[in-house]
C-alpha cells in the first residue's frame, strides 16, 4: 500500500555539520572556572597554536555545535564578545 | 557598615548543566561544579531566583552566591536601606539638562588638565566632528531611578551596578573593537605597525593624562579620600609602561595623533572628579573593566607579528591592575556616599553614559582616516 511504502532514501539520515567552538577559560581562586564567551578558534588557526584533543589549544574549553540539513543556524551560538578595553588607567 | 544584596543582571541564565551550576551572560560563563555539599543549596538557588527578590529569603540566598561574583559584572546591587550619617554629595547638579554634545563641550571647557591651546583645538576639532551631530540621550534614567529608588532618594552602589549593566550592553551594540581588531591582522606590515601604534597611543594617552582627570575628585570624597589617594598612587607609572610599549615600536608620543574621541573621554573623567562623584566612580568602574582573556588582547594582537618587546608591557599593564584589582575599585569609593537626589542621580547618568559612548569608539577613532 502507498501509504505504509517509504523511499529507501528516507531511510538515510540527514547530516549533521559540526563546528568547534573554543573558548579561554580561566580558574578563579575559589574554583570556580569562568569561559569567555568569544570563539577563538579562527585565532587558533591563524596563530597556528597547537590544538589539543578537543580541537581546541590549550586554556580553552570547547564546545561542538552542530547544524542539519537544511538548518541555516548551528545548535551553539556563541554571544558577542565584549571589545578589548584600549582606554585601561 | 551598609549591607549589599546581589541579584543577577536580567542577561543572566543560571541553570543546572551535567557539570553543575551554569551563570551565563553575554560576556561570560561561569561554572560551579556540584558536589555532594552543595547539590541542596544549588536547588534552592535555582527556586529563589523563580521566586524573585521581592522575597527577603530569596533574595538573601542568591545574594550569598551572586556576591563573589559582582566582580565579573553579573548582578545589580539592590537598593537595601543605608545607615544614617554617610557623606551628603556636594553638586550642585547643573549638567543634568544638558544634551550629550553640550556635555562634551562643558567637559573641554572646564578642563584644568589641558592648556588653553589644547582646549581651543580640541573645541575646534570637536566642532569638526560628528560627535556634534549626537544630542539625545539613550540610556534610560528614569529606569535606573526606579530601580534604585530608596524613598524619594536613590542609592548610589544600586545606581552604579545599573550603568554598568547599561555600559556592557552599549558596548557590545557600539564598540567595533573586535572588528578593528580582526582588520588589523589583515593588514600588510606597515599598515599593521601603524595602526598598532595608534591603539597604544590612544592608551597611552589615557595614562598620561590619569592623575590629572582624577585629581579633582579628592575635594569631593569624603572619607573614601583615603581610597581615591591608594587608587591614584596605584595608577602612578602606567603611562611611564605604555611609553615603553611605544618605544619598543620606534615611535615616540608626540609623532603619533590622539583622537578627538580619547582626548575629549579624559576631559569627561575630569569632568565626573570635579562635579559628580558618584559618576567619577561609574567612571573608573569602566575604565578599570577587566577582559576575561588571560594575555591582554593588543598585546595578543603585537605578539601575533612578532612584536614581543610591546607586547611584553601591554601585558605588564594587564598584570598590575588585575593583582590590584582596580576592576573591583569603584564601589569601594561609594562605601560612605549617602542616598542621593533626582538631580544628582541622573547628572551622574548622564556623565556616565558620555563616557561610555566615547570610550565605546577609542578603538575606532585609532585606526579612522585623518
Amino acid at each position: 500500500m502507498l501509504l505504509s511504502a517509504s523511499s529507501a532514501w528516507a531511510l538515510i539520515g540527514p547530516g549533521a555539520e559540526t563546528k568547534t567552538i573554543c573558548l579561554d577559560t580561566r580558574m578563579d581562586k575559589d574554583g570556580i572556572i569562568f569561559s569567555g564567551n568569544c570563539d577563538q578558534s579562527r585565532n587558533n588557526r591563524i596563530e597556528k597554536k597547537d590544538l589539543l584533543a578537543n580541537g581546541c589549544a590549550e586554556d580553552q574549553n570547547s564546545v561542538v555545535a552542530t547544524r542539519h540539513k537544511g538548518e541555516k543556524a548551528y545548535s551553539v551560538k556563541v554571544p558577542v564578545c565584549l571589545p578589548p578595553n584600549v582606554a585601561q588607567l | 557598615m551598609p549591607e549589599y544584596f546581589f541579584w543577577p543582571y536580567d542577561e543572566v541564565v543560571v541553570e543546572r548543566s551535567g557539570a553543575g551550576l551554569c551563570i551565563r551572560s553575554p560576556w561570560i560563563e561561569a561554572q560551579l561544579p556540584e558536589t555532594e555539599e552543595n547539590s541542596g543549596e544549588i536547588h534552592k538557588l535555582i527556586d529563589a531566583l523563580k521566586t524573585g527578590p521581592a522575597s527577603r529569603e530569596a533574595a538573601l540566598l542568591v545574594s550569598d552566591y551572586f556576591e563573589p561574583l559582582d566582580a565579573h559584572s553579573l548582578c545589580y546591587i539592590l537598593p537595601s536601606a543605608l545607615p544614617e550619617g554617610l557623606d551628603a554629595p556636594i553638586s550642585k547638579a547643573e549638567l543634568r539638562d544638558l544634551n550629550f554634545s553640550q556635555m562634551l563641550c562643558a567637559a573641554i571647557a572646564a578642563s584644568e588638565a589641558l592648556s588653553p591651546d589644547d582646549k581651543l583645538k580640541l573645541s575646534a576639532d570637536l566642532l569638526d566632528s560628528r560627535l556634534m551631530d549626537e544630542v539625545s540621550w539613550n540610556w534610560d534614567g528614569e529606569a535606573a531611578q526606579a530601580f534604585a529608588a530608596l524613598g524619594e532618594s536613590f542609592h548610589p552602589q544600586s545606581l552604579l551596578s545599573v550603568a554598568r549593566r547599561y555600559h556592557l550592553l552599549s558596548l557590545m551594540h557600539l564598540d567595533r573593537g573586535r572588528d578593528v581588531f580582526a582588520s588589523i591582522r589583515q593588514m600588510p606590515e606597515e599598515g599593521f605597525r601603524r595602526a598598532v601604534l595608534s591603539l597604544v597611543r590612544q592608551n597611552h594617552y589615557v595614562t598620561v593624562k590619569c592623575s590629572s582627570s582624577l585629581e579633582p575628585a579628592i575635594a569631593q570624597s569624603g572619607r573614601a579620600r583615603p581610597r581615591v589617594e591608594a587608587f591614584m598612587r596605584e595608577e602612578q607609572g602606567h603611562d611611564r609602561i605604555l611609553g615603553r610599549a611605544l618605544e619598543a615600536l620606534g615611535a615616540v608620543p608626540e609623532e603619533v595623533p590622539v583622537s578627538v574621541e580619547t582626548r575629549i573621554l579624559m576631559c569627561l573623567l575630569e569632568f565626573a572628579a570635579q562635579r559628580n562623584f558618584l559618576a567619577f566612580a561609574i567612571a573608573v568602574e569602566f575604565f578599570e573593566r577587566r577582559g576575561y582573556e588571560s594575555e591582554d588582547p593588543l598585546a595578543e594582537l603585537l605578539g601575533s607579528r612578532g612584536f614581543d618587546a610591546a607586547a611584553k608591557w601591554l601585558n605588564q599593564h594587564k598584570k598590575i591592575n588585575d593583582a590590584g584589582e582596580h576592576h573591583a575599585t569603584a564601589r569601594g569609593f561609594l562605601e560612605w556616599m549617602a542616598p542621593v537626589s533626582s538631580d544628582y542621580a541622573m547628572e551622574a547618568l548622564r556623565l556616565a553614559e558620555a563616557i561610555s559612548r566615547l570610550m565605546a569608539q577609542v578603538s575606532q577613532s585609532a585606526v579612522a582616516p585623518v
